[in-house]
């Protein structure tokens, strides 16, 4: 159907466009006649050739003009019928597409000139960040400093209150091995000067005084406490019980 | 684990001993078989080996029993000590009996050291002055120990008397130490 119409419409068209050539053709019939008339004239004398550029001259056909402007006028009739509403759309599509463009560049504009004043503010406050960040960063760098000297502080702190403890320790350690020492070296002359003296008469008295303290119990130590009896070589007949 | 074991086999004998009225007797054999037992290899060697067999060790066993313990209960005693192979316990059975013959008689048995060797009637006095501070019948065992110096040191039971001047210096040297 649509092509029917297109068939139809392109039929119109050719009528139209061929309607001046008919015309056109029908003109050229008298204009051949009138050329031979002329070409017979030219035969007939030359005297009469000043006379004949007398009827060369241009003239006006008005009927000729009538078919052109007939001719012309089918043209608009057409141009206007069938390619007015196209183009008028198609203008009216790109006057849509150029309102639409000119709406965004405005969008576009709008939102350029807010960032570009967001930037000016943000330069603007920049340097006050940039002072802002580094008096930050110098307040933490100082208490940085502060809690590294606590912290050295207290190591060192703890370090010598260790050594000073160590120390003690080492003091108490030397000065008990030296009482150990004098003590063993005091026991080993002890002992030889015992030996040495210890005869069999203080051997008899140390088993007198070793069964007179058994038999009565009162005389003996018990649970490894010190018995009170005389220390030299001759009285160590105490005996004492462990349970 | 073995003591107690010992101590049942000796408790299980020395009722057969009063039963019959010889515990002492019983308990002096055994210490002999014990002693016997301590200072023989040979023996030790022919009854705890396993490459003899039962037969052969039961052989020995009633060779030896009557020459060192002629009671029948004692005999009887030791082949079910072979036989159970229990024989090796025999000097702890032997302890353990002694023990509980001691107490049946109410006597304690006391280990009196002494630096030098102790004469008779020293080691009598000794001893009555241990039955004076126990209360019991003392049997006194001596020896002899040159490292106590001087005195004498005496054990009974639990209970230790020490009058040596080894111990006296100990203790000067931990009094000085501290």
């Amino acid at each position: 159907m649509k092509r029917l119409r297109l068939f139809a419409q392109l039929a119109t068209m050719a009528g139209a466009l061929a309607l001046p050539a008919l015309a056109f053709a029908q003109e050229g019939e008298p204009a051949a006649a009138g050329e031979a008339h002329e070409a017979a004239g030219e035969g007939h004398g030359e005297g009469h050739g000043e006379h004949g550029a007398e009827h060369a001259a241009p003239s006006f056909d008005g009927k000729r003009m009538a078919w052109q402007l007939l001719n012309f006028g089918a043209l608009i009739f057409l141009l206007v019928k069938f390619g007015g509403p196209a183009v008028s759309k198609a203008l009216s599509a790109r006057h849509q597409q150029i309102k639409t463009d000119l709406v965004s560049a405005a969008e576009a504009r709008t939102a350029a000139q807010a960032r570009f004043e967001q930037q000016e503010k943000r330069l603007a406050s920049l340097e006050h960040e940039i002072a802002a960040i580094a008096a930050s960063i110098k307040q933490e760098a100082e208490a940085e400093k502060a809690r590294l000297i606590a912290l050295s502080e207290e190591r060192a702190k703890r370090i010598r209150e260790e050594s000073e403890f160590i120390i003690e320790q080492q003091i108490k350690q030397a000065e008990e091995d030296l009482r150990r020492e004098v003590a063993a070296a005091a026991v080993a002359l002890a002992e030889k000067i015992v030996r040495s003296q210890l005869g069999p008469a203080d051997q008899q008295r140390m088993i007198d005084s070793f069964v007179g303290d058994v038999a009565t119990p009162n005389g003996t130590r018990t649970n490894g406490t010190p018995h009170s009896g005389s220390a030299s070589p001759a009285g160590r007949g105490a005996p004492r019980s462990e349970i | 684990m073995g003591g107690s074991v010992a101590r049942r086999y000796a408790r299980a004998l020395f009722g057969i001993g009063v039963d019959a009225g010889k515990f002492e007797a019983l308990g002096a054999e055994l210490g002999s078989l014990a002693t016997l037992w301590n200072e023989s290899d040979e023996l030790r060697q022919a009854l705890e080996n396993p490459v003899f067999r039962p037969a052969e060790k039961r052989a020995v066993l009633e060779k030896i029993l009557p020459q060192v313990a002629p009671t029948p209960e004692v005999q009887r005693f030791v082949l079910l000590l072979l036989e159970r192979r229990r024989i090796v316990l025999l000097p702890a059975i032997a302890r353990a009996y002694r023990d509980l013959t001691d107490a049946q008689l109410g006597q304690v048995r006391a280990e009196v050291t002494s630096a030098q060797e102790l004469a008779p009637g020293t080691l009598d006095r000794v001893r009555r002055s241990l039955e004076q501070r126990t209360g019991k019948k003392v049997i006194v065992n001596a020896k002899v120990d040159a490292d106590l110096i001087g005195g004498l040191v005496a054990r009974v039971g639990d209970l230790v008397l020490d009058g040596s001047v080894r111990t006296q210096l100990e203790d000067l040297r931990t009094r000085l130490v501290n």
